[in-house]
């Protein structure tokens, strides 16, 4: 009896896995999901420009040139050029790969750390769910930002440390979601059934559980993807994130700020790629959570 | 919220010890030798061991005694409250402005869902979460002080010496500063009412013949409220951070610029008693939170009930 109630609830999961998803399938499934396909579409449009930036700007984004000092948009520099003579559309094309590359490993960083913990304090729960979620919600008592220049300030500043710190304040997010997420799974008869047949703790966790919540997270991804990069952002504008020159969005708007009245083009560029970046991503959470999870698909 | 203030703050004491610079070797720079180093280094307290140094740490900070700063050996309770009443202003503004801008919004886009306005409003609520307030800071500048003139670029005139000149340096950063938080609860409260105009008991009232405008303001409405009330709490949190940039770019001489200040100057005493000051302020937000929301919904209890 037990062993068939685990059956029917994962024989769906394997069909879906059987179903190879074809090329042929994608504009079909653009159609059905469009706001996944937009906003999916200039992320990944997003991900090229930071590949192929030597081939999309013309000029060196670290070399700098002191006899074209804040020049106006013109055909050769069309987003004119910074204080230092480089030009700026060079500098928020190769931007591209630092904001990318910070949502990516903070992401990481949050996702492995939260989810671990999550699990652990879901699932064995007892002590180490106290002692966890008490941690937590210590974390929670900074408010993100702030705790992320705290931690900068007391590893020092530079873009590694500005990736780590923004992956410490989004631990939270993903904690959260694992373990209530996984609170409501083990109650699951799938997941009692399998431990009724033998299966270990592991096994458990990994083919009943996190399969389960794998959803969630996906968007949870997306969502903080968007605010890494305004995290990062605002690190760099206050000068404890990536440290000059690299060309990071944050910093660049810092340094159109000191020339605002001779060159206010100068912010736009950045200004624009930090919008866009972020919009991006928390829209597509957005769609991939009304895609993914059909019973919030009400309004 | 006590072991939670407990871990903080040892959280915040780990990231102090971490903190690059002895600050021993600072306080003496060039009259350091090797005695008056461990002499002094025995007067800080710094030989004892950790946990020592810690709770001695916090029976300090909770005596408003913060330290010196390493730029200019200052106490740093006396930096920060110089600095408190301008951020306060700001602050309080902004939550306010923040309120008054999505309540309407939020009520007038749930209601008209499928007008114009209810798209500007869901369009305003996305925007505004997705664009950095130091840029919106610096548009806005650009547009309102340096070419329409209405307005100065910065700095802060105290409301006692001159009222008028007081709110128009108030006016843009305020702006700036709000503009996530009026993002945020525009979306939650447009959204909460949305559910709540779908409950049986509004469809009780409607059918009251209770006008439409009583149905929404009277009855859904203040139940639709109640989850931005929690919101409420972390917009605080949103200020607070904001405090730092939207300082930094109005040139407004709070605790937010004097922290980002120390920052560059690698003045970590300073920035950390902000920090502290920060969670302190954001942890007694919440607390308010919670009390208020027991208040408002008595559904709501914090005592242990029988399951």
């Amino acid at each position: 009896m037990q062993v068939a109630a685990e059956r029917t609830v994962v024989a769906p999961t394997s069909q879906v896995g059987a179903q190879r998803l074809r090329t042929t399938d994608l504009p079909r499934l653009a159609a059905r999901y469009p706001r996944v396909a937009l906003f999916g579409a200039i992320i990944l449009l997003l991900i090229l420009i930071g590949i192929f930036a030597p081939l999309l700007a013309q000029y060196d984004p670290i070399q700098t040139a002191p006899t074209h000092v804040l020049e106006q948009p013109s055909p050769s520099h069309i987003l004119g050029t910074d204080n230092v003579g480089r030009d700026q559309f060079t500098r928020v094309i190769y931007g591209t790969r630092i904001s990318l590359g910070v949502a990516v490993i903070a992401v990481t960083i949050a996702l492995s750390g939260g989810v671990l913990m999550g699990l652990a304090a879901g699932y064995v729960g007892g002590a180490t769910d106290q002692v966890l979620s008490r941690l937590i919600d210590a974390l929670l008592a900074f408010p993100g930002v702030l705790l992320a220049i705290a931690v900068t300030s007391a590893l020092g500043p530079s873009l590694r440390n500005a990736m780590i710190a923004v992956g410490i304040i989004q631990i939270p997010l993903y904690f959260r979601l694992t373990r209530g997420q996984v609170l409501q799974a083990r109650e699951h008869e799938y997941v009692v059934a399998a431990a009724v047949i033998g299966a270990t703790h592991v096994r458990i966790l990994a083919r009943h559980i996190v399969p389960n919540i794998a959803n969630p997270l996906i968007v949870a991804a997306s969502i903080s993807s968007s605010t890494s990069i305004l995290a990062l952002a605002a690190l760099g504008f206050i000068g404890v994130g990536p440290q000059p020159p690299d060309p990071d969005w944050g910093s660049m708007i810092n340094t159109a700020s000191g020339a605002l009245s001779q060159a206010p083009w100068l912010s736009f560029g950045p200004g624009i790629a930090i919008f866009l970046t972020v919009f991006s991503f928390s829209m597509l959470g957005d769609a991939l959570r009304d895609a993914l999870d059909p019973r919030l698909r009400i309004n | 919220m006590v072991p939670v203030a407990f871990l903080a703050s040892v959280m915040l004491f780990i990231l102090l010890k971490l903190t690059p610079g002895d600050p021993v070797l600072i306080l003496l720079g060039e009259r350091a030798t090797a005695q008056n180093y461990e002499a002094l280094r025995h007067d800080l307290g710094l030989d004892q061991p950790y946990p020592v140094q810690y709770l001695a740490w916090v029976g300090h900070v909770a005596q408003g005694d913060f330290g010196k700063s390493l730029r200019n050996g200052a106490p740093v309770k006396g930096e920060i409250q110089s600095r408190l009443p301008a951020t306060l202003q700001l602050g309080v503004t902004a939550l306010l402005l923040g309120v008054v801008v999505a309540l309407p919004l939020g009520v007038l886009s749930a209601v008209f869902r499928r007008s114009p306005l209810g798209f500007f409003a869901s369009a305003f609520s996305q925007v505004g979460v997705a664009i950095p307030g130091f840029f919106v800071g610096l548009v806005l500048i650009y547009v309102f002080a340096l070419q329409l003139r209405w307005f100065p670029p910065g700095s802060y005139t105290s409301f006692t010496d001159n009222p008028a000149e007081w709110f128009k340096r108030l006016v843009l950063p305020a702006i700036t500063l709000s503009l996530f938080g009026a993002a945020t609860q525009t979306r939650f409260i447009r959204s909460g009412l949305l559910d709540t105009l779908h409950q049986d008991y509004i469809r009780t009232a409607r059918a009251k013949g209770f006008s439409d405008a009583a149905v929404i303001l009277g009855h859904a409405l203040r139940n639709a409220l109640i989850p931005s009330i929690t919101l409420l709490g972390l917009q605080v949190g949103a200020i607070l951070e904001g405090a730092f940039i939207v300082e930094s770019v109005f040139a407004w001489p709070g605790i937010g610029r004097l922290a980002v200040q120390s920052l560059g100057a690698r003045d970590y005493p300073i920035v950390q008693a902000v920090v502290l000051l920060a969670v302190f302020v954001f942890l007694t937000a919440n607390l308010l939170v919670d009390i208020a929301y027991a208040y408002l919904d008595p559904r709501i209890s914090y005592t242990r009930q029988r399951a």
